[in-house]
């Protein structure tokens, strides 16, 4: 999981590492906090619920360098 | 270059739950052609909270006698709760030691029954001068309730019963929404 909302790079996505015409799949999950407890009808505070925000996500593809193989 | 742009807009309520956004990229790589080739895939998802709360009405209950007690607890929040843990505290008495039993009924308490039947036990039995948390599986929906009695035994002196709630969104059963696809 990608905490620190910088890039990572992405080195297990095989479809791309393949032939030309792959389709590789892409997934982006977004987990909320799953430890916020409420008491008595109250929500914490600071609290996470009731809110909203944009998840924005880039995904940069660069064509790997050339190795040369046995003609 | 190959530029892919993924423009995605969906809003949905999401509590304990994730947003999976996804993306396909078609690879332009073209072995052995001149430079090198690159592209770019963007999008973005609104994503929404919801609210897990819920109340009990009364929060105190004070027995005289070994008579049953109820008590409603309502789903004050903005999704269903499958789970609900109730925090349980009974005075010490000046005299005698009283037990407590706390029952939950999806309909409300007639008589002492739960419908038909003696509806179901939370937790184990209770003794003064404890403080307990014990968990309920009954589903309620938003807005809707859960019926409460406690069911005293012993009781000679007056002892007094504090009912508290308490969500965690991890007991929950709430899966994940995807909301782009």
């Amino acid at each position: 999981m990608n905490t620190a909302g910088t890039a990572v790079s992405l080195s297990n996505i095989p479809s791309l590492i393949a032939s030309t015409g792959k389709v590789a799949h892409v997934q982006v999950s977004l987990g909320l906090v799953a430890t916020e407890t409420s008491t008595n009808g109250v929500a914490p505070t600071p609290t996470i619920q009731g809110l909203s925000t944009t998840l924005a996500y880039t995904f940069t593809e660069q064509q790997r360098v050339g190795t040369a193989t046995n003609q | 270059m190959t530029v892919h742009h993924l423009h995605h807009s969906a809003r949905r309520t999401a509590a304990i739950a994730a947003v999976l956004l996804c993306a396909v990229f078609v690879a332009p790589i073209h072995a052995g052609a001149a430079g090198r080739v690159s592209g770019t895939g963007i999008g973005s998802g609104s994503v929404t909270s919801g609210k897990w709360l819920a109340t009990v009405s009364p929060t105190g209950m004070t027995f005289t006698t070994a008579t049953d007690q109820t008590a409603t607890v309502a789903n004050t929040g903005t999704i269903a709760l499958s789970g609900i843990s109730y925090k349980v505290t009974v005075s010490t008495p000046a005299s005698g030691s009283p037990t407590f039993k706390l029952y939950t009924c999806t309909v409300a308490w007639s008589s002492n029954k739960c419908g038909s039947g003696t509806g179901t036990q939370v937790g184990s039995t209770l003794s003064k001068g404890s403080t307990t948390t014990v968990g309920s599986t009954v589903a309620i929906a938003v807005g809707a309730d859960e019926y409460l009695q406690v069911e005293p035994t012993g009781v000679t002196s007056s002892v007094t019963v504090t009912l508290g709630t308490s969500i965690n969104p991890a007991t929950q059963l709430r899966s994940p929404i995807p909301t782009n696809h």
